[in-house]
């Protein structure tokens, strides 16, 4: 009774489409910008919290503002991925903030109950 | 007096099925104890469907405003989110040990027959997730009238407490905690699967195609308006069995049609082993860094399977149910 696949069977893999995870940073002398566009799942975590890093390496930097405005699906491996962006940033005492999220991401933080951590208006990590 | 004509002293969690005929046994029993809360100035929370809280409110008349209501049509709609909401009371009322008490009807006629298996599952984890709360009532209602003997046999064994036509005693069936046979119950094999049963093996690489695949046979199987949600059931439980699971693991997607509509279910297997029984019914808090896969599963799916053994692996099982035209 059972189909079965390989993911990457010929058959099943042209429905699996474009690439799942953008990032783009850029940065000037106080500020980083990491804007995520896509997917945000454990495999694209890496490539994330490197970005972070190579950001937080950046000597004069104050601040990283995350954009996930063009973010379409995060889950929990994701949103772990951000609170340790947060939480690397803080321990690096650089204020790291999500500004501004799409609302398929708002919804995701909220059933997470992070609306308040990593909501458009949370406080930072100091608190 | 209460239903069972003696008060919890004995300074522990009492979990107690209340067994009733009909209406006015019903309303009878149920108020006596909401009364004697309000009378001992014990903080009570009541979750009922909507009907029987609007008898209770008119029968209780000014003591309704001393008690909290709650929906449990909505709340218990997925029978994991009902602790969670117990454990909130308690959290916010029962500080210094102060004495609590709850109604929770989680199990009514005309549950479809998995609701009331994880209902019965829900039942048996109260009291593991509650063993710790000394001075924590809850009454359970059951319809003897309405609900099949099987599902009344299944109360007598997750109840410690059982109270019939006004007497309360301990349940001679009582099965304890009896946790581990609860999660090592085989799931049934799918029934009739319209389409077939949809399989996929993956790894660590192909969560985001097994999920992409997951919303499109979502779709064609008429769940378009889920997609998004299986889309993030899949997710979580995928990249759970990666980080958690170990041996092949598999992800299984089909539909079923019953007496209540067609249900899409989307199902992980691995050989790993789960040992907390409450996982997924831990509120996450503030910046706690994991713990939220499954608990948000819970919040999107309509009804979800857990089962673990060393002999049968994992398996996870969401339901999602179309919705009633």
């Amino acid at each position: 009774m059972d189909r079965q696949h390989r993911p990457h069977d010929r058959s099943t893999s042209d429905l699996a489409g474009e690439p799942t995870l953008t990032i783009s940073s850029h940065s000037d002398e106080k500020a980083a910008v990491i804007a995520l566009a896509g997917e945000l799942d454990l495999d694209g975590t890496a490539r994330f919290q490197q970005t972070v890093l190579d950001a937080l390496a950046t000597e004069t930097i104050e601040t990283i503002e995350l954009d996930l405005r063009k973010l379409r699906f995060i889950d929990s491996s994701g949103l772990q991925a951000i609170l340790r962006a947060k939480q690397s940033a803080h321990q690096a005492g650089i204020d790291a903030r999500v500004v501004g999220m799409s609302p398929a991401v708002e919804r995701v933080i909220d059933m997470a109950g992070l609306g308040d951590v990593l909501g458009p208006s949370s406080p930072d990590d100091s608190s | 007096m209460s239903p069972s004509g003696q008060t919890g002293q004995t300074g522990q969690f009492r979990h107690e099925a209340f067994l009733y005929a009909d209406g006015a046994e019903f309303l009878r029993g149920t108020a006596a104890f909401i009364q004697d809360a309000v009378a001992a100035d014990e903080p009570i929370l009541v979750v009922l469907d909507s009907v029987k809280i609007g008898a209770l409110r008119s029968t209780l008349g000014a003591s309704a405003d001393r008690v909290q209501f709650a929906d449990m049509g909505s709340i218990g709609h997925n029978p994991a989110r009902i602790i969670p909401a117990w454990r909130s009371f308690v959290d916010e009322h029962g500080r210094g040990g102060r004495r609590l008490r709850g109604i929770g009807e989680p199990i009514w006629p005309g549950r479809r027959p998995e609701q009331l298996v994880e209902c019965r599952h829900h039942e048996a984890l109260l009291n593991v997730a509650f063993a710790d709360t000394p001075g924590f009532w809850l009454l359970c209602p059951y319809d003897t009238a309405g609900l099949a003997t099987t599902v009344l046999d299944g109360a007598h064994g997750t109840h410690p407490f059982i109270d019939r036509h006004g007497h309360a005693g301990p349940s001679d069936r009582y099965v304890g905690a009896g946790f581990d046979s609860l999660l090592g119950e085989p799931l049934r094999a799918p029934s009739s699967p319209s389409l077939g049963v949809t399989r996929y093996d993956f790894d660590v690489h192909d969560l985001a195609i097994v999920r992409h695949l997951a919303a499109k046979e979502a779709i064609v199987a008429g769940f378009g308006g889920r997609a998004r949600d299986v889309e993030l059931i899949v997710g979580e439980l995928t990249t759970n069995s990666v980080r958690h699971g170990q041996g092949d693991r598999t992800l299984r997607i089909w539909t079923e049609t019953g007496d209540h509509g067609a249900t899409l279910l989307v199902e992980v297997h691995d050989d790993g082993l789960l040992t907390d029984p409450l996982v997924g019914r831990y509120e996450p808090i503030g910046r706690q860094i994991g713990g939220r896969g499954l608990w948000i599963v819970n919040q999107v799916c309509d009804l979800l399977q857990i089962r673990s053994s060393p002999a049968l692996g994992t398996t996870v099982r969401a339901h999602i149910f179309a919705a009633t035209p």
